[in-house]
């Protein structure tokens, strides 16, 4: 299997402090591939590690099929949670300028950047100061950056915070089109949806741990359906135990429990003449298993 | 040992350009000589059109009344009026007609006394206007005695030619003192370029280092290329626009100072031989590095600019010390006060160069020297590119010896 990324019991501690404990994960080549945690679980420090910012203490860090962080770097691209540029430099000098450090010529780097400018629709700005941007514009400069040498790894630390919904879908789009090109992204963030529509696998991090991992389907169906969704014209008038939630067109949700099974529900339905239009088991939303797991982490602290 | 050289290559080239197109940078660049031009060309007209004019004697017009009778020998003295009282010279010298009125008492040969009468501010120390009239005394006083040879002799005695003697006590001309003064001063002219440089060249570097800090562009510079690489381009391109600067500068000097020169003796006939011109530029150059690697792991460690400068500003103070104690070290330039300041880095620069201007013969101590420094500078690189690194995990954080070396233990 060809992996982007793979870490293998990766531990860094900042003195006393345990900030990333024994975490593995692997991510595949060509995947977009989400980060979670809560703030301060030790995501940036991983991604740092990974990167070959920090020395880790413990553990293994390859990256595109093997190799160090130091020989994969000019294949990666990087956006760092701290953002920031050059305040006094022109938009199109630090393209050029971080574009050349990534082994692109002079020309090609600033023709390349250009063109980013023009897809984020920042090219008007390009003889702009960087202080003359607002923050989320800046912001796209940086992500704009971390894309200019076409980098087969491209690795994004809270990309998404601080952007207004239409910068939000603009990278979402980039992203995408760097995804059909090959490269491999990795993103780190606690806003779940993104996640989920972004991602097909995931790893999950609390409190320095990595508490899941794999693929989001895979786990939500392996945590069981946990509601039943029943559209029909009427619902049955006493169904013990049973805590529903009505929603529109006749739908009805059903939280299950020990006390409460999908057959006891469609017996209830049934034993009425009731005819159904709908009954499907709802697996688990990612809000829904985030908030159990990070809570679960958090209890046996 | 010295990182991705085509990366520090293209930092090189980056921080030059950013540097020269700063606002801070031309101005300066352009104002120091149009200040030399001015120097050299304008002052003169402005000092000529507001002075009294005066006399090729003393200088100005100036009065005096003799009492005494010791002047009378004296058929004229270019710039000299004698005048018959005081209410004539007092009106005299109300009117601008002379610059100062000096009365001569009739017990002045006895006494040695004359009274100095003057107008305006400014003090008559500061005058030479009665230096020249003493000048003048001296004349009438053996004027009558001595033959117009002897009395030149007794006004300027002699001028001093050098020589130097072997261990085999062969004697070698070495000029007049003008020579001799004229043999350190490019010696002193690098020490001070020297010192500009660095005063100079440490802010941009500081500035150019914490700036990336405080900007958060560091951790996209640092997983680009190697902090190796950084530190070499930033250090060699704000060197390069600093040399620029100073060539712009000594350009300027070059036409100006001729002018200045006729204004200052000893100034005119610079010379110094070749080989100890190429001691001191590659001093200039080791010196420059040596400072400025300092300065970039100062930059690296803090997280301002102002805590930064606090800093710098001690560590520059070693590179003054020798030229505060020039007065020791040139007198005395193989002493031991001379040899300990060459061998340590900080010092070395200009502590060296001040015992060429005293005509040290100790040149391999030097060239040792310039080996220390050289060897300082690639060691504080590499520290400076270490503790750049390192830099990254004190965001926020204040600085301390103890947080920069737990830094560096974490980035490893």
């Amino acid at each position: 299997m060809a992996y982007a990324l793979e870490i293998e019991g990766l531990t860094k501690r900042f003195g006393d402090k345990t900030v990333v404990n024994d975490i593995s994960f692997t991510v595949d080549e060509g995947e977009v591939f989400g980060f979670l945690g809560p703030n301060g679980s030790g995501k940036t420090t991983t991604i740092r590690t990974a990167l070959g910012i920090l020395r880790q203490d413990a553990g293994e860090i390859r990256l595109l099929n093997g190799l160090s962080a130091t020989d994969a770097m000019p294949r990666v691209g990087y956006l760092p949670e701290e953002r920031g540029l050059l305040r006094k430099e022109k938009v199109s000098n630090i393209l050029r300028y971080l574009g050349r450090l990534r082994g692109l010529s002079k020309t090609d780097a600033l023709d390349r950047g250009l063109e980013l400018l023009h897809r984020v629709g920042l090219y008007e700005h390009r003889d702009k100061k960087v202080e003359g941007l607002s923050r989320g514009m800046t912001q796209l400069v940086q992500f704009v950056a971390s894309l200019i040498h076409q980098p087969d790894l491209i690795i994004l630390d809270e990309p998404f915070s601080g952007l207004d919904p239409l910068n939000v879908q603009l990278m979402k789009e980039m992203l995408a089109i760097e995804q059909n090109r090959g490269a491999t992204v990795i993103f780190s963030t606690h806003v779940l949806s993104d996640v989920e529509e972004m991602s097909e696998r995931v790893a999950l991090i609390a409190d320095s741990r990595l508490i899941l991992f794999g693929d989001l389907h895979e786990i939500r169906v392996a945590r069981g359906a946990n509601s039943v969704l029943v559209e029909a014209t009427s619902h049955p008038r006493f169904l013990p135990g049973a805590q529903h939630q009505a929603g529109r067109g006749g739908q009805t949700e059903y939280r299950l429990s020990d006390q409460l099974t999908p057959e006891m529900i469609l017996n209830a339905y049934a034993s009425e003449g009731i005819v159904l239009s709908r009954f499907e088991q709802v697996l688990p939303s990612l809000n829904d298993i985030f908030i159990e797991e990070v809570s679960n982490a958090r209890q046996h602290r | 040992m010295l990182g991705n050289t085509a990366d520090a290559r293209i930092i090189f080239e980056e921080e030059f350009n950013r540097q020269i197109r700063r606002t801070g940078w031309r101005v300066f660049t352009v104002g120091v000589p149009l200040l030399m031009l001015i120097v050299a060309f304008v002052v003169p007209v402005i000092t000529d059109t507001f002075s009294d004019g005066g006399g090729s004697g003393v200088g100005e017009t100036v009065g005096f009344i003799d009492h005494s009778g010791v002047t009378d020998s004296l058929e004229s003295f270019p710039g000299l009026i004698r005048l018959s009282g005081l209410d004539i010279g007092t009106q005299a010298l109300v009117d601008g007609e002379i610059k100062a009125l000096f009365v001569i008492p009739a017990d002045y040969v006895a006494a040695g006394r004359v009274d100095w009468y003057r107008q305006g501010s400014g003090l008559a120390s500061e005058d030479n206007t009665g230096d020249a009239f003493l000048n003048v005394l001296r004349i009438a006083v053996i004027d009558d005695f001595l033959s117009d040879e002897l009395v030149a002799r007794v006004i300027s005695p002699a001028s001093y030619t050098l020589f130097k003697v072997d261990d085999l006590g062969r004697p070698d001309s070495s000029g007049s003192l003008q020579d001799e003064i004229a043999r350190a001063a490019p010696a002193f002219v690098f020490a001070m370029l020297l010192l500009f440089s660095i005063f100079v060249g440490s802010g941009s570097l500081l500035q150019s280092v914490t700036e990336e800090k405080e900007n958060r562009m560091v951790e996209m510079l640092i997983t680009s290329t190697s902090p190796m690489s950084i530190m070499l381009g930033k250090i060699l391109g704000l060197g390069a626009a600093g040399l620029l600067q100073i060539l712009i500068w000594l350009v300027a000097a070059s036409i100006s100072v001729p002018q200045i020169s006729d204004q200052f003796s000893g100034l005119s006939s610079l010379s110094l031989e070749v080989d100890l011109i190429v001691l001191l530029i590659a001093f200039y150059f080791a010196g420059y590095f040596v400072f400025a690697a300092l300065m970039a792991s100062i930059g690296a460690a803090s997280t301002s600019v102002r805590e930064a400068s606090q800093i710098s500003a001690i560590v520059m103070v070693p590179a003054i010390i020798p030229i505060y104690t020039s007065a020791l070290i040139i007198p005395n330039p193989d002493g031991v006060l001379a040899r300990v300041l060459t061998f340590i880095p900080l010092t070395s620069p200009t502590a060296s160069m001040m015992r060429i201007a005293g005509g040290t013969e100790a040149l391999y101590e030097i060239i040792l020297g310039l080996l220390v420094t050289a060897l300082s500078g690639v060691f504080l690189l590499w520290l400076s590119a270490r503790v750049f690194r390192a830099g990254i995990l004190l965001y926020g954080q204040r600085m301390s010896l103890r947080s920069v070396w737990g830094a560096l233990r974490q980035a490893g």
